[in-house]
């Protein structure tokens, strides 16, 4: 087996990235080769060797399309991929179009597990990236599900009656984030939910309001949790 | 100036359109003469000029009225002052023109009513800005008086409800917020009237502005702001303040921008795509934070919360209100007690009975065709006056008789609703169901108001976000709302036939849901947000809504009365002219194709004319017993999907355009007799007889 530099092996990342993405979007088996473009460049024939000898990729003719442990070498990718966008867009609050670029830096850093899982738990295991595209599911995610544990949520999952912090309001819609501040609902207010159902109500401060589920989602809120979910 | 501004500042009617920019001093005089005189009656110039503003439920509204004993539309609900209030205040030999206008949040508008309201800031020089908070919420209120200085407006900073902030336990240091702020605070109790005297004192005292108050927004901004400023156009705002709205990409200051040379526009457009780059916000969130921290500093030691206490039962009563399964339950109640009983009982039955059956058939229309048969020899001009369609006993009669008990009723229960925070709780609760037509919890005001009367709720429908949601809430207005004279009289046709009733709502509710659905379908765009703040459930009082009630029946006849007589007229014209036997052969068509005798199609050509011209025409027609329970709903159903009425076909067409509004006249008329078939031979089919 090849010896891969760091630089490399990102790259190869790239690849099955790439490769994942248009499986995704064309819903087929395989795709044709000339379609894997990984910056501007059309991929070489030397890293789509290195992939197939390691067992990742298989070539027909002019198609590529992944091996069983290419599809899961893949999967992790793309999660660490989306899941950085993810943090990058609603932690750091970056831009969402220059999110891309600091997500495929980041999310290299994402090999180790435990990182990874922190992350996503931080984040409240989100299920898509910015972009709508589905993240694939991690064992905390698995785990997760039996608990309620965590951190940083949208408001349109608390539970009634709970209450919390305002994070940050989600900044990729402006015209919603601008309605949101005009009722100076904003970050570092205290809220408390009051109804789920048929709106979600609730107050922040001496105020009540009451928005549709699609604002409540926008309005992320850090859970006050309890001393037994701390430590989980 | 804007091209766009097809709206009129409310009674003054004046219409920002068109005028080009050298114009605006002079144009600015010639606006306070005219928005003085016409209430007065006179040509005076008023002394100062007085405006307030604030968010929704704060109590402007009552306080306006405090200052200028005048007659205004009191709301606490965001979007029903339909117009801006115009008054006089007079304190110590002088004189003020007050102006009141629709709720807004901050100075970057939302919705078509604020940006008036913006408008009216930027573009007429006031003496005194007025802005009015609730003293519970001052710490989310601030920013907006914090904005308002930051404009180099002279600002008086009107703490208000004071009464419920004690309630809840707020202490405000009125002295040293006003130290800290640099501007007069007062504060008040706008209902019970508390705090009014000083007030009017600060305001006619008032004559310096404030130095203003500059607050730091980070180097980036600060330095896109100097950069730009010198290129601002002149508004009553300081260049610095016009600067930041155009790097949140205000749409008003950027055409007025566009208007002076595309040079300048370069420069701005330069400046804010460098700026967006260095930052990974929205401009908006930097400043509204920045202003946040800026406030909470100054009401760091002016401001003490004690314990939140009391309401109780209030507090039960919103949980039953706003949880789907009491909730629907008392809107039931409401409308029936409220609207079926009160409106449709007492006001189109009792009222109705005593001066449409005593007053003007005993009395009023053999007085009035008595006299005109001895006075006027010409017969056609008898009939332009009196006896069967005639102005006095036709338009009048109609409007009076019929017309005024029924919306009288509607307001006064209409208020009530208003007054006591019950719509918003109503939109929460709808918000749902409103969705799947396109349309927010938002529209239940304008689509209640529309049960009252269409013209009314179609104007509105501006309060509502988006093109889209206002386009499908006036075509819902124009085809499945009944208004309230209609209603009275359907109710009255059918008070002893449940069945008719009941195939009649639901056929109607079948078609709003319906209609709604597919144009949500057809017009692009996304379904609106729906967010609300929620008052405190309040108390009616009496004072208030007897103001409401009567300024909306005065606006009503104002607006209206005019609209009946004219209808009268072309009714005559239609008669001598023979223009309506012709139509009328014509309508029969449909009219007996849909079942109904040829006694109806009288009812549907004055339909056209005015919506309830056509149920009372119904109503006439049943009295001779002509119509069966079946033909009844068939034409109850018909009548209501009819065409708007003439006042709302010109509202619409105004507030609309008119490929709109012939859009939607041509799609109803047909429509309507479409239904009215369908539900003629769907009731034959199943051999049901009502
Ligand atoms: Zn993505
Ligand atoms: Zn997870």
């Amino acid at each position: 087996m090849v010896e891969l530099s760091n630089f490399a092996e990102e790259f190869l990342d790239e690849i099955l990235e790439v490769l994942w993405v248009k499986l995704e979007e064309g819903g087929k088996e395989s795709v044709p080769l000339d379609e894997i473009v990984v910056g501007s460049v059309p991929v070489l024939q030397e890293p789509i060797t290195i992939l197939k000898d390691k067992g990742l990729v298989k070539v027909d003719g002019d198609r590529i399309q992944l091996t069983d442990a290419g599809f899961e070498e893949a999967r992790r990718t793309i999660r660490r991929h989306r899941l950085s966008e993810r943090m990058f867009l609603d932690i750091f609050e970056i831009k969402k179009d220059e999110i891309e670029d600091v997500a495929c830096r980041f999310e290299h850093m994402l090999i180790r597990p435990e990182l990874e899982e922190k992350i996503c738990e931080l984040l409240g295991h989100p299920r898509s990236c910015p972009h709508d595209r589905a993240i694939p599911i991690g064992d905390c995610c698995h785990r997760a599900e039996t608990r309620v544990d965590q951190m940083v949520v949208p408001m349109s999952n608390l539970r009634q009656g709970e209450s919390g912090a305002i994070a940050y309001v989600h900044t990729g819609d402006s015209e919603r984030l601008k309605k949101l501040m005009a009722l100076g609902i904003l970050p570092g207010e205290s809220v408390t939910l009051q109804r789920r159902y048929p709106s979600f109500v609730f107050t922040v401060g001496q105020s009540r309001y009451a928005v549709d589920e699609g604002m409540a989602a926008a309005i992320y809120v850090k859970r006050v949790v309890s001393e037994e979910g701390q430590g989980a | 100036m804007m091209h766009d501004c097809k709206i009129h500042c409310g009674r003054c009617r004046h219409h920002h359109d068109d005028e080009p920019e050298t114009k605006r001093g002079l144009f600015s005089r010639r606006h306070r003469r005219r928005g003085g005189g016409r209430r007065s009656g006179q040509v005076e110039e008023p002394g100062r000029r007085v405006l307030m503003v604030g968010s929704p439920n704060v109590g402007k509204s009552a306080l306006f009225n405090r200052l200028t004993g005048s007659y205004v539309i009191v709301s606490n609900y965001p979007g029903t002052t339909v117009a801006l209030s115009n008054g006089r205040m007079r304190f110590a030999g002088q004189e003020c023109a007050v102006v009141d206008t629709p709720g807004m949040y901050t100075v970057f508008p939302i919705t078509e009513e604020e940006r008036v309201t913006r408008r009216m800031l930027m573009e007429d020089p006031q003496d005194v800005i007025l802005h009015v908070v609730d003293a519970k919420n001052l710490n989310r209120m601030l920013p907006f008086t914090l904005q308002l200085i930051e404009a180099g407006l002279p600002v008086i900073l009107v703490l208000n409800i004071m009464d419920e902030a004690q309630q809840v336990g707020v202490e405000i240091n009125v002295e040293k917020l006003q130290e800290k702020l640099g501007i007069p605070v007062v504060a008040t109790v706008g209902i019970s009237g508390k705090g009014i005297r000083s007030l009017k004192e600060v305001i006619a005292a008032y004559s310096a502005r404030s130095d203003g108050i500059n607050i730091d927004y980070g180097l980036a901004i600060e330095m896109a702001a100097r950069e730009i400023s010198s290129v601002m156009p002149d508004t009553t705002f300081s260049h610095r303040a016009t600067a930041l709205l155009a790097l949140q990409e205000d749409k008003d200051v950027l055409r007025l921008l566009s208007t002076h040379g595309s040079d300048r526009a370069q420069q701005v457009f330069s400046v804010l795509n460098l700026l967006k780059k260095q930052l990974e916000h929205p401009v908006g969130y930097f400043l509204t934070m920045s202003r946040q921290r800026r406030s909470d500093q100054i009401l760091e030691g002016v401001i003490t919360k004690g314990e939140v206490s009391g309401g109780q039962a209030s507090a039960r009563l919103d949980r039953l209100l706003i949880s789907p399964w009491t909730g629907i339950p008392i809107l039931l109640l409401v409308l029936y007690f409220g609207f079926y009983r009160f409106v449709g009982g007492f006001g189109a039955g009792t009222v109705v009975d005593f001066l449409e059956g005593h007053l003007f058939e005993k009395f009023f229309v053999p007085f009035v065709n008595g006299w005109t048969e001895r006075l006027i020899p010409w017969k056609p001009l008898q009939d332009l006056i009196a006896m069967d369609y005639g102005v006095l006993t036709l338009g009048v009669r109609y409007a009076v008789a019929l017309v005024m008990p029924i919306v009288g009723a509607f307001f006064l229960i209409f208020s009530m609703v208003e007054d006591s925070g019950y719509l918003p709780r109503l939109s929460l609760l709808i918000d749902r169901l409103f969705k799947k037509i396109g349309l927010s919890g938002r529209a239940v005001i304008p689509m209640t108001l529309g049960f009252g009367c269409g013209t009314m709720a179609t104007m509105v429908t501006r309060t509502l976000e988006s093109v889209r949601e206002r386009v499908i809430a006036t075509v819902l207005l124009a085809l499945a709302i009944p208004c309230s004279a209609q209603l009275g009289v359907i109710f009255g046709l059918a008070a002893d036939s449940p069945g008719v009733i009941v195939t009649w709502i639901g056929t109607v509710g079948v078609v709003f849901l319906l209609i709604g659905y597919l144009t949500a379908k057809i017009l692009p765009g996304e379904t609106p947000d729906f967010f609300m703040e929620l008052p405190p459930l309040r108390m009616p009082r009496f004072s208030n809504v007897w103001i409401k009630t009567s300024s909306r029946m005065r606006w009503y006849f104002m607006e209206i009365l005019p609209l009946f007589l004219l209808a009268s007229v072309l009714i005559w014209v239609g008669n001598i002219t023979g223009l309506f036997e012709k139509a009328l052969w014509l309508l029969k068509f449909p009219t007996n194709w849909i079942g109904l005798p040829d006694e109806a199609a009288q009812a549907f050509l004055y339909g056209f004319f005015r919506r309830d011209y056509g149920v009372a025409g119904l109503y006439d027609v049943h009295q001779t017993g002509a119509l069966s329970g079946n033909q009844l709903a068939v034409a109850t159903i018909t009548l209501t999907l009819f065409l708007p009425c003439i006042a709302q076909f010109l509202v619409m067409l105004k507030e609309r355009g008119w490929k709109m509004a012939t859009t939607v006249a041509v799609f109803v008329f047909p429509f309507a007799f479409v239904v009215g078939g369908a539900v003629n031979w769907a009731l034959n089919a199943l051999g049901i007889r009502l």
